[in-house]
């Protein structure tokens, strides 16, 4: 650009004055105002989504902020503080059967007395906690037996006792009880009842199907309902186990299957 | 609202802007009752400010025509949430503004001019005069790659720069105002003013002497 002594000093103001002057033709501004028109009906009809209300008024009301953070981190607290693992797979497992859980108290109140009477007093097999639980329920139990005794099982005084089936067995037989089987042979049903104090620990947890009671039930009956001439057949049996020098296959005979106990011979 | 900063305004402010800004929000507050129709006065006043403002920033006519329906769009909308805390104009810069400024960051590296013909005038004249010989025969085009190399070195500053000197040379806003539309202290906006002017000298001293 050629030098002239005589041109006054340019500025970068002077220049950028220049930006002013450069405008739009007339035309232009009928087509900004024709498109502009078109824009703004569209937006008359357009309604806004109610989430940007929301952010709108989330934006300006800046005391809700802290506020709504401190209301989740209370609620975080307040849920990690009462939540109980036990309680939460309890509820799924109900969720997991409805109409199982709505048959549960039901079913409850009459079968776990039965099975609390057929626990001995001094059984280690069922847990502490357990025990606490029942012990209100079993101090009374003498007295109030009868009354919970299930319909499907027959009264305490109807019942065989071991004690009983050793003293016939006895009776009938003085050699059997010199021999020292009838010992043998009553450790044996103890370990036979063995699952009898497992399905009693079952009852006594929760017996919430109204079916596993009643087959827990029958299963309770089986063992101390035996047929009266169960001493007989008993004889008979121990006298063929006699010949067996193996004992441990006894155990093996011994077949715990569902709802049933097989013995073989 | 900070009360420092409504006593910066209230000295700043001229009577003649609080006067247009007056008038401005009885406008407003008609539209807000329900005549939309007055907000094609407030569109008319100030489509070629907003335009001048958006157009400097950008150095594209097509995209500034684009950005300045939607800063009108925009502050049809929101007009029940104006609510007289600020000047009417202010406001509408400032979504102008932001809207360019957010427009800019989306398409940072698409970069191409679309100018608008400088037109005749008292300006134009007189830079002419002064920058080029009265007798020289492609005066225009002289012209015409000054204003190409003046929106080249504008375009290289950042968008905050650009804006700031766009604000103030271009459009005559005081440091309070562009502070009030860019969220930002006049301190900022000084500081901002005096890089940009050493930039540009840099950039046009070919066309400086």
């Amino acid at each position: 650009m050629p030098e002239s002594p005589h041109r006054p000093r340019v500025t970068v103001e002077d220049l950028l004055r220049l930006k002013r002057a450069e405008r739009p033709s007339a035309e232009f501004w009928v087509r900004f105002e024709n498109t502009l028109r078109e824009k703004q009906l569209t937006a008359l009809l357009h309604r806004r989504p109610w989430w940007q209300s929301a952010v709108h008024l989330l934006a300006r009301r800046r005391a809700f902020l802290p506020l709504g953070a401190t209301a989740v981190i209370a609620c975080t607290l307040v849920s990690v503080r009462y939540f109980n693992p036990a309680q939460a797979a309890r509820a799924g497992n109900q969720i997991q059967s409805p109409t199982v859980a709505g048959a549960g108290p039901i079913a409850a109140a009459p079968v776990a007395p039965a099975a609390s009477t057929a626990l001995p007093a001094n059984n280690t097999a069922v847990p502490p906690s357990e025990n606490l639980a029942l012990a209100p329920l079993s101090a009374n139990l003498p007295e109030r037996a009868a009354e919970l005794t299930p319909w499907s099982a027959p009264a305490p005084a109807d019942r065989i006792p071991e004690a009983s089936i050793a003293g016939n067995v006895s009776r009938l037989d003085p050699e059997f009880d010199q021999t020292g089987i009838n010992g043998r042979f009553f450790a044996t049903t103890a370990r036979q009842q063995a699952p009898n104090v497992t399905t009693a620990e079952l009852t006594s947890v929760t017996a919430v199907t109204s079916k596993r009671s009643r087959l827990l039930a029958q299963f309770g009956e089986r063992y101390y309902a035996p047929e009266p001439q169960a001493p007989k057949i008993v004889r008979e049996r121990l006298t063929r186990q006699l010949a067996d020098t193996d004992f441990n296959d006894r155990f093996s005979r011994i077949g715990l299957k569902g709802d049933q106990v097989s013995l073989k011979f | 609202m900070d009360l420092s900063k409504v006593f910066t305004r209230t000295i700043a402010v001229s009577p003649e802007r609080r006067q247009e800004a007056d008038a401005d929000y009885s406008v407003v507050k008609a539209v807000q009752a329900g005549e939309v129709a007055a907000f094609d006065q407030l569109i008319r006043k100030y489509r070629e400010r907003v335009f001048g403002v958006v157009y400097n920033l950008t150095s594209n006519r097509e995209d500034a025509a684009d950005l300045t329906q939607d800063a009108f769009i925009k502050a049809f909308q929101a007009i029940n949430r104006f609510h007289g805390q600020s000047s009417f104009f202010t406001w509408l810069y400032k979504i102008a503004v932001n809207s360019t400024l957010s427009h800019l960051r989306r398409n940072r590296l698409r970069h191409f001019f679309s100018l608008e013909a400088i037109q005749e005038g008292v300006e134009k004249t007189q830079l002419a005069d002064r920058l080029l010989d009265s007798n020289s025969a492609d005066r225009d085009a002289c012209l015409r790659e000054l204003q190409e190399k003046l929106n080249e070195a504008m375009q290289k500053l950042s968008i905050k720069h650009r804006t700031v000197i766009t604000l103030f040379e271009i459009d005559g806003l005081s440091h309070t105002e562009i502070a009030q539309v860019m969220n930002c202290s006049e301190g900022t906006v000084r500081s901002r003013l005096h890089y940009a002017k050493q930039f540009l000298q840099g950039e046009l001293s070919k066309y400086l002497h």
